[in-house]
């Protein structure tokens, strides 16, 4: 360990923590990123071609899994807000705070996905679907979640601002998610279940469709955001603590 | 610590184990359910090659002796073949000569008729031949890009046996009719003859309802079409012999022509894809990075303070 690190970082009990769990994250990121290149190769190699819709089609195998992803870790963020109000710990506020970060790169990459995969499908980067705009709805409400946060000077406001917001934006998500069960005139595909009626581009006959989205669903819905969102709790203590060094170096002065 | 409290501790670990593996299991569910959604597999040929990959449905009771490049099924009681190939050519009808004499290198066909038309699954030029033993040969080509897919059907009986895409004058109501359609198509085929339709009755066939025409015999010979009109065209096939396929061809070599398909190249967009999600992940990781690494150069700072404090 260099000695600009051991400065940064002193031995508190919080850091020593932080320490102790290392390994554990490092070889869970170790997985993660074999996981990530193992769903990548049952979705471009392992998976059958789309007879219909060509290769575009294995997008899919990012796509809804990366949005299940996000909505996990917007999930989390509700739990973090509500366990903020209930204790006023800052861990909580934290963990709410990694949820909507790494939530929102996740819908982004739905959203980017999505939008790529329907310029050859339905020959158009984008459309005011119900679902589509639901999805863009999602990541700028949690877009805004930053920026209001970033916004807010007094700690405790903010962070009481940010539990009520996280909680009532996963609203938005929920949303997304039922949207094409509750609106028929949508022309975005159900994946899951019967398409409505209008939907155009469906994976239906495509072999080896399961065997290759199971595992991507479930390592972009846990392993992925897990271990993002804790790198990001682990910069967020690392602020704190500078910023209470900080502050107890002002006061010294 | 306390007895209680360690069971308590370990009653919450097991809890919170058993609700990752019930979220994991809702998870599974799904994709689960997607599996039971999937329809019954249809024997399909599919072209190897990517940037002209076609697909055509295999009629059932026929063999299959498909190549890499080409699509061929035979039938030996209907004394007939089913080819399927991509000719680079932007001219249809050089790619369908092209591709007659791929699939027919032993005989010189003589060319019957022609026609262009534009149909639901795009714009064909249909093109009728007839080889030196008598046989007879419908194709039809699309173009797309630089290259022309050409579907074809060759009869070998010792008779006249043609399929024929037709656009009639609409109706009143803006629909083809059936009668229109296989006056045309008898004018084409046989221009400057005259032949009266002694029967007309209806079939019920696997791909809808046909009207079957009976004309006079021609050259000796029982001359019979069934035409579909649909909304795109009257679709016809004729037949000027003593066979009797009209039926069971018509079914096969339309259930190939509507369920031929061309899987479109669009790698480019699914590397797009991918760039795109390694950019957003990549972005997250390295901004997560990057603000840890100035962190540090801010707590160093804050520690001199300190220390000269």
């Amino acid at each position: 360990m260099s000695a600009v690190q051991e400065i940064a970082f002193p031995a508190t009990p919080s850091s020593a923590h932080e320490k102790r769990r290392s390994p554990l994250l490092t070889g869970l990121t170790i997985i993660t990123i074999l996981a990530v290149a193992l769903g990548l190769y049952l979705a471009l190699f392992f998976a059958g071609t789309d007879v219909d819709q060509g290769n575009i089609q294995r997008i899919f195998y990012l796509h809804m899994p990366s949005f299940f992803g996000a909505f996990v870790a917007f999930s989390v963020t509700v739990v973090g807000g509500i366990m903020y109000l209930r204790t006023r710990q800052t861990r909580w506020d934290t963990l709410a705070l990694a949820g909507v970060e790494v939530g929102l790169a996740l819908s982004l990459v739905n959203l980017v996905t999505g939008s790529i995969w329907a310029r050859p499908i339905w020959n158009t980067w984008w459309t005011w679907d119900w679902r589509l705009t639901s999805a863009a709805v999602m990541v700028l409400t949690y877009a805004a979640y930053l920026m209001l946060r970033g916004g807010l000077e007094n700690v405790e406001t903010r962070r009481r601002f940010a539990s009520v917001y996280g909680i009532f934006a996963i609203a938005t998500a929920i949303l997304t998610l039922v949207i094409i069960r509750i609106v028929p005139d949508t022309i975005h595909p159900a994946v899951i279940g019967p398409s409505p009626q209008n939907a155009e581009g469906t994976f239906e006959a495509t072999r080896g469709v399961v065997l290759a989205l199971l595992p991507n669903l479930l390592i972009w819905s846990t392993l992925v955001p897990a271990v993002l969102m804790w790198h990001r709790i682990r910069l967020q203590n690392a602020i704190d603590q500078v910023e209470a060094a900080k502050q107890d170096a002002l006061a010294q002065q | 610590m306390t007895p209680l409290l360690i069971h308590h501790h370990r009653r919450a670990a097991m809890l919170i184990r058993l609700l990752l593996v019930v979220l994991i299991g809702l998870l599974a569910l799904p994709a689960l359910g997607q599996e039971a959604a999937e329809l019954p597999e249809i024997p399909y040929y599919s072209a190897s090659d990517p940037a002209a990959r076609f697909n055509v449905p295999i009629p059932a009771g026929w063999a299959d002796q498909s190549t890499a490049e080409m699509a061929h099924f035979v039938n030996g009681d209907l004394q007939a073949d089913i080819y399927a190939l991509v000719v680079p050519n932007t001219d249809a009808l050089v790619a369908v000569e092209t591709a007659l004499a791929q699939v027919l290198p032993d005989e010189t066909v003589a060319e019957r008729y022609y026609n262009a038309v534009t149909l639901s699954n795009g714009a064909w030029l249909e093109a009728l031949y007839t080889t030196p033993e008598g046989g007879s040969v419908t194709a039809f080509g699309q173009t797309r890009g630089d290259q022309t897919y050409v579907l074809i059907y060759v009869s070998r009986a010792v008779s006249d046996f043609f399929m024929l895409v037709t656009q009639p004058e609409v109706n009143a109501e803006g629909r083809y009719e059936v009668e229109a359609g296989i006056e045309e198509a008898i004018n084409d085929l046989y221009p400057g003859e005259s032949h009266i339709i002694t029967e007309t009755d209806t079939v019920q066939l696997s791909n809808g309802e046909w009207t079957r025409f009976t004309f006079e015999p021609r050259n000796d010979l029982p001359l019979r079409a069934i035409a579909q009109a649909r909304s795109d065209a009257v679709y016809i096939v004729v037949e000027n012999g003593s066979e009797g396929f009209l039926e069971s061809a018509n079914k096969v070599f339309y259930t190939v022509f509507f369920g031929w398909f061309v899987t479109p190249y669009n790698d480019p967009y699914l590397y797009l894809g991918l760039g795109a999600t390694a950019v957003i992940v990549v972005g997250l990781i390295g901004s997560i990075a990057l603000r840890y690494r100035n962190l540090q150069k801010e707590a160093a700072l804050v520690a001199q303070l300190q220390q000269s404090a």
